[in-house]
């Protein structure tokens, strides 16, 4: 099962401060979006308001999944830019785990079975009986994504995942979300910083600066215009100097 | 043993096993959300249910519970509805509670030695119908903590997520808060107002110092519990002191020596390694 988004008019302000502005815009079921814009864009924002984390001011979200014609309830995987975790917090890897399981109906073999196989898969399998606040940065994230992914979500939301991993571990966890998206139809919504990595795995691009800027596939979205658009012309023409 | 020969002091014991267990179950929340300050406002607030029950010369228990549930709910409902921090929204109450207790016992006339029981715990005091009481919150708190240990933890460790798998954040928040009022009041009569927070978090907060995992957190801080209430009401009777006092003491000594075990073997293992 997949999940389609539809946001319209979202608009939310902290204080005087505008952070949203008037957002609209639809999200196919099965599609790879990443996030791009500046700091202080709105992307977290707009990720928390999509997800009912956040109430905006203003505007509606609506995530639709449906399997075989008939609306069903949503499973969401979220990694958040911070770990959520308190650093002395006294819980294993395997007891962070086992939680996002538990309004499943597996058995007590088929849930080992199944954390077992995704830690295998993300090579973190050492670190099962760690506690979490034992474990680095990017192990962290790692387990983050293990625990977002275990249930074979139909929306995998990620903010800014790879921030502390290796290249490395970074093309592992890549290949993990691109493989649930190709075989098991999942939305994903990812905010990132490299435009490298959006030509090379998203499928559409959502540029924001408050104000949606372009969206589209990154071949057709990214135009010079529409960077300015969204970083600002001293970025860009910074960036693009860098580049040559 | 002599003491057991009392009525007066199984009494005691039965109702501090179950208190012993109740509160450092619902401690392990409390310390690993942070919330040791509100505990203690949940505690100092039932002093004016106290103070109200002893004026009227109405059922403390009930006045008592009445006033710490809807001090717990007020607090829950007023940090979820303003934007203020939780820290602020329990002071406020905290202070405003503790003022209205004071104000109420400068009305009662004469020395209360039932009020300072109620402050500082009297095992002399504990009745037939209080260790009913707190048996049947012991056992009835300790059964919902445990049947819900996992969401907690869950809505502990990551509310986005919780909310986000389906979870019912607010009612089992709301839950907790009225868990932690019916342990408190049942916990009065044996550690008293002022210290019953301490058994609330040193159990606890002993546990997590030295606990590989959350399941040996829980079980590690029952055990710890139990053994300072008992431990401390024994050493009370010996030592003729108010049992409140002596149980934190006692949960204090356990705490003390857990973590130098603890620093010492961390120290040790260094210098195999």
């Amino acid at each position: 099962m997949s999940a389609t988004i539809f946001i319209e008019n979202l608009s939310l302000k902290y204080g005087n401060n505008p952070i949203l502005e008037n957002i609209s815009l639809t999200i196919e079921a099965g599609d790879l979006v990443m996030v791009i814009g500046p700091n202080g864009a709105g992307k977290t924002t707009l990720i928390k308001c999509t997800l009912g984390l956040v109430k905006p001011d203003s505007g509606t979200v609506k995530i639709v999944g449906l399997k075989n014609q008939e609306s069903k309830k949503l499973k969401i995987g979220y990694v958040p830019q911070k770990p959520a975790f308190e650093k002395d917090f006294p819980a294993t890897v395997l007891e962070v785990l086992d939680l996002m399981l538990i309004y499943q109906k597996y058995g007590r073999v088929e849930k080992r079975n199944l954390i077992e196989n995704t830690i295998r898969n993300l090579r973190i399998e050492k670190l099962l009986n760690e506690k979490i606040g034992d474990l680095s940065g990017g192990e962290l994230q790692k387990v983050m994504l293990a625990r977002s992914i275990l249930n074979t979500p139909d929306l995998l939301v990620l903010d800014e995942l790879i921030s502390g991993i290796d290249i490395a571990n970074e093309a592992i966890l890549y290949s993990m979300v691109n493989e649930l998206n190709q075989n098991h139809g999942t939305t994903v919504i990812m905010i990132t910083h490299d435009i490298n990595i959006v030509y090379k795995y998203a499928r559409t691009v959502i540029c924001l600066n408050k104000t949606l800027t372009c969206k589209g596939k990154p071949e057709h979205a990214l135009t010079f215009e529409n960077l300015t658009r969204t970083y600002g012309e001293f970025a860009v023409s910074y960036v693009h100097k860098v580049e040559h | 043993m002599e003491i057991f020969a009392y009525p007066f002091m199984t009494r005691a014991l039965i109702a501090g096993i179950f208190i012993g267990i109740s509160c450092s179950l619902i401690g392990v929340f409390i310390v690993l959300r942070r919330m040791a300050f509100f505990s203690d406002a949940i505690a100092h607030s039932s002093l004016a249910g106290v103070a109200i029950s002893l004026l009227l010369g109405a059922n403390t228990i009930a006045i008592a519970l009445l006033f710490s549930v809807t001090i717990a709910l007020g607090i829950g409902y007023i940090n979820k509805k303003t934007p203020l921090s939780i820290d602020t929204v329990i002071g406020i109450f905290f202070s405003g509670a503790m003022a209205l207790a004071v104000i109420i016992i400068s009305f009662i006339s004469g020395y209360q030695p039932d009020l300072i029981s109620y402050l500082f715990g009297n095992i002399l005091a504990i009745t037939g119908s209080d260790l009913i009481l707190a048996v049947s919150i012991g056992i009835f708190t300790t059964a919902i903590i445990l049947a819900l240990r996992k969401p907690y933890l869950f809505l502990t460790l990551d509310r986005d997520g919780a909310r986000l798998a389906g979870m019912k954040t607010t009612i089992l928040d709301y839950m907790f808060l009225a868990l932690l009022a019916l342990v408190v009041v049942a916990s009065i009569r044996i550690v008293g107002v002022i210290l019953v927070s301490a058994l609330i978090i040193i159990p606890p907060a002993t546990a997590k110092n030295v606990s590989k995992n959350f399941i040996q957190m829980i079980y590690l801080s029952m055990v710890f519990g139990v053994a300072s209430v008992f431990g401390g009401l024994v050493l009370s009777y010996y030592i003729n002191s108010p049992s409140g006092a002596v149980i934190v003491l006692f949960s204090l000594a356990i705490f003390v020596t857990a973590t130098i075990a603890k620093t010492l073997t961390l120290l040790a293992k260094k210098r195999r390694a």
